[in-house]
């Protein structure tokens, strides 16, 4: 058992429904989470459970209509620099910005604690350095996803909320992504809530795995029974995705 | 604008155009809007010249500037125009082929104020704004004359003119806003002298020192030269009319009063109160070169009158 | 960069083909036709008509306060959309009152207001100000809502993840995420502006003394200048043209064309 000053985001009691074609679609009920700080935590769960609703929900994009989200014991209600929220959408960077005018939006706007001097540490990082010139209309969907995830970065955020962020992408490039991404949390360990439909890529990413019933409950919770290196072709993980495949698919069919 | 009138005029004469070939006449005559032209009016009315003249087809078309019926003639969809005798004269200057015929009209014309400290042209400062129809006109000419009259410079003004049509002119003026004085013609110059405030800073005669023709008529070479009886038929029907509201201002007024918003008592008021001449004579067209060449107007000058102006007895 | 560059070069190239293309019709026409030169000058006579205006003329003056005059109106006229715009966006009630007052203005073309801006303003620089203004405003209000509305959900959610003030969300999120649509609001004004600024300026007369462009172009047709008439008119498309490839051309080869972003 964690002790209670590990927990980094709590959310306790979550209600939320969105109103829709005239009656109220509730997509999230008396929902309760804790993540602790440095958790890489997957989220899956099928279309319309509610999954993007709780990633908006903790970076106060949205309100809650009860319950309370806390983060690091305080409770919170406005977006905040240090919950970033990242997108699926392609749209998420400026296109009037270059890479790395992009990659230093969030410390050009407020005082951050990351400096100008990261930049180039973020740009190398990201595999960069040689397109900080170019516009995002002029890179590729991976460059674009390395693109955001420095500037989310940038912020040096405590907690990173990411919604499909590599959805789009064909498979090779996702790959890629994702041992950037786990490399990144290697290195700087900020606490990440992954959320996706992909069972593969859950299991690859995340330390523990959350899945989510179409009704938005938790239906499973659990710290990922792998070691690190395991790969798609080991028994292990194979049975793993199949034991997820089932919860998920019987959520489906209820 | 240019190309757009000489297209509308081209639909309305294209009709009468290709009428031609039966060997009738057909003439197109263009006028514009104001007292001065009252006896095209009547020739409309009593269908005069085609009495005079049978089997001819008259086309009217009425315009709302003299440049348009400049470039109307120009581009050879009108034979006959009238106007003032400065806008003929830079026509005849640049090298189109007409003379002037007839006279048409007599009229006090004058600069109209409604404001009290402009009692003569002295007291126009450069920020007092000037409304006349346009550069170029028998009003500009004769506000030129006049500044040059009585402050020795004939352009002073010319920076601070407003181009209006009469109408726009005498609203403006009445609305006493910032157009300080309006150079115009009957019957607006006695509409706006009949409101109170208004004065007359100075009047054509003044400036010009004598009787002028103010609306006179203009024909093309081309149709002097081909139907030459026929136009001096014209200029008598012209004078007939004239005589005709100079002798029987009532029955005139019976017959103008529709295409003058004007009660008939004002208008037979304007017609005998003698601000109105209707005469086919033509007065002044030497003062009018001899100005337009010294003030650089005009580059030349007629060597002999029958270069701008043709004689012809009234049949 | 070089791209851009030749682009441009490219566009010039072709913008001088073309034009190049109409003036040897027009020297064709005027030696094959019959024409008075009246009615149709030579290309030579119109080019000497112009060297003239300069010359001897003022009609530098009167390009600069013509061009003075459509900035200011523009100028003025941007700002008003802006204040429509916040008015637009700031509550329901705004909005309504905004696209209503532009689907009434809107198709009103300026010179229809002749008669009433003169009642109101007189004929000075005022009134053609307010008609380059009017048909500046109600283009604008239009693109300016497009461009707001357009703006993709997940650039004003980067702007509150780092809690960015309105004032920076404005300047650095909602101007450039609109500006492929100011753009073309702006084009769409100016092309309107210049047409309303000579067609007020020919019935206005004189303003500041000397007049602009369109003043020239009148009082060289009262006196029957065909040549110096012509000179005015290409003078007003050269206007046209440059400020349509030029100053436009390179705005925005700088901006949506290098963002990615053109409409």
């Amino acid at each position: 058992m964690k002790q209670s000053s590990d927990i980094l985001l709590s959310l306790k009691n979550i209600s939320k429904s969105y109103n829709c074609a005239d009656s109220d679609l509730s997509v999230l009920n008396n929902f309760s989470l804790k993540i602790d700080r440095g958790e890489f935590v997957s989220i899956l769960g099928p279309s319309g459970c509610g999954k993007s609703t709780l990633l908006k929900i903790c970076s106060s994009m949205i309100q809650q209509e009860s319950g309370t989200v806390k983060i690091s014991g305080q409770i919170v209600n406005s977006p905040d620099k240090s919950r970033v929220l990242m997108l699926q959408d392609d749209n998420q960077l400026f296109p009037w910005l270059t890479v790395e005018k992009n990659i230093a939006f969030p410390t050009n706007s407020f005082d951050s604690i990351r400096r100008e001097s990261d930049l180039p540490n973020l740009l190398e990082m990201a595999g960069l350095s040689n397109y900080s010139d170019y516009y995002p209309h002029q890179l590729s969907g991976g460059m674009k996803k390395r693109t955001a995830l420095a500037r989310a970065l940038a912020g040096d955020p405590e907690i990173l909320l990411m919604d499909e962020p590599f959805g789009s992408l064909d498979p090779k490039i996702k790959i890629k992504l994702q041992d950037f991404l786990l490399e990144i949390w290697g290195k700087y360990g900020m606490t990440v809530l992954f959320v996706t439909h992909d069972i593969n890529e859950a299991i690859r990413l995340g330390q523990r795995i959350i899945i989510m019933s179409d009704s938005g409950d938790i239906v499973c919770d659990e710290k990922k029974s792998l070691s690190e290196k395991s790969t798609l072709y080991e028994d292990v993980f194979f049975k793993l995705y199949r034991k997820y495949y089932s919860l998920l698919t019987g959520i489906g069919h209820q | 604008m240019r190309f757009l009138t000489i297209l509308s005029i081209s639909l309305i004469v294209f009709s009468s155009c290709s009428n031609n070939k039966s060997g009738d006449i057909s003439v197109t005559i263009a006028e514009q809007y104001g007292l001065a032209y009252a006896p095209l009016q009547i020739l409309k009315e009593k269908k005069i010249i085609e009495e005079q003249i049978p089997g001819i087809k008259v086309n009217w078309v009425k315009l709302g500037n003299t440049a348009a019926i400049r470039e109307a003639v120009l581009g050879g969809k009108v034979d006959i125009g009238f106007m003032g005798i400065p806008p003929f004269l830079i026509g005849w200057d640049k090298g189109m082929d007409w003379k002037i015929f007839t006279g048409l009209s007599k009229a006090q014309i004058g600069l109209v104020t409604w404001r009290e400290d402009l009692k003569t042209l002295n007291d126009f400062g450069p920020e007092d704004r000037i409304a006349l129809p346009q550069p170029g006109s028998i009003q500009h000419i004769l506000l030129s004359m006049a500044a040059e009259k009585y402050l020795g410079r004939s352009d002073i003004f010319d920076n601070q003119l407003v181009t209006m049509k009469h109408p726009d002119g005498m609203s403006a003026l009445l609305s006493k806003r910032d157009v300080a004085a309006h150079f115009t013609s009957p019957p607006y110059i006695m509409m706006e002298l009949s409101e109170p405030d208004m004065t007359l800073v100075v009047d054509g005669k003044e400036a010009m020192g004598s009787d002028f023709t103010f609306i006179a008529g203009m024909v093309t070479d081309k149709f002097s030269s081909k139907h030459s009886d026929s136009l001096s038929l014209i200029k008598s029907s012209i004078a007939q009319a004239g005589e005709f509201i100079m002798e029987h201002p009532e029955e005139a007024v019976a017959i103008l009063k529709k295409d003058y918003s004007i009660p008939e008592e004002v208008l037979l008021s304007y017609l005998t109160g003698g601000g109105l001449v209707y005469s086919p004579e033509v007065e002044g067209l030497p003062k009018f070169i001899n100005f337009m060449k010294d003030k650089g107007y005009l580059e030349k000058t007629p060597e002999n009158i029958d270069e701008i102006f043709i004689e012809q007895d009234i049949k | 960069m070089k791209y851009l560059s030749n682009r441009i070069l490219n566009k010039i190239f072709e913008r001088f083909m073309w034009i190049g293309l109409l003036v040897l019709i027009w020297i064709i026409a005027v030696l094959l036709g019959d024409f008075s030169p009246l009615i149709l000058p030579s290309p030579y006579k119109v080019l000497q008509a112009l060297l003239k205006g300069f010359t001897e003329g003022i009609l530098g003056k009167q390009i600069l306060i013509s061009i003075v005059l459509v900035f200011a109106g523009m100028s003025i006229g941007t700002l008003i959309a802006l204040a429509f715009l916040f008015l637009a966006v700031s509550s329901r009630m705004g909005d309504s009152l905004v696209t209503t007052l532009t689907a009434v203005f809107h198709p009103l073309a300026g010179i229809a207001l002749l008669p009433v801006v003169i009642l109101w303003f007189g004929t000075g620089a005022l009134s053609i100000i307010f008609i380059i203004i009017h048909s500046v405003v109600w283009p604008m209000v239009t693109n300016l809502l497009m461009g707001y509305r357009s703006i993709p959900e997940p650039y004003k959610i980067v702007g509150r993840n780092y809690q960015l003030s309105s004032f920076k969300m404005f300047f650095n999120i909602t101007l450039p995420g609109s500006f492929p649509y100011i753009l073309a609001g702006l084009k769409i004004s100016w092309a309107r502006a210049w047409r309303a600024l000579i067609s007020a300026e020919m019935i206005f007369g004189a303003v500041f003394g000397s007049g602009g462009v369109g003043w020239f172009i009148f009082s060289k047709r009262v006196f029957m200048d065909t040549p110096g008439m012509f000179a005015g008119i290409v003078v007003v498309i050269i206007i046209g043209v440059l400020i349509e490839d030029f100053v436009f051309g390179v705005i925005e080869s700088r901006t949506v064309r290098r963002w990615g972003m053109s409409l």
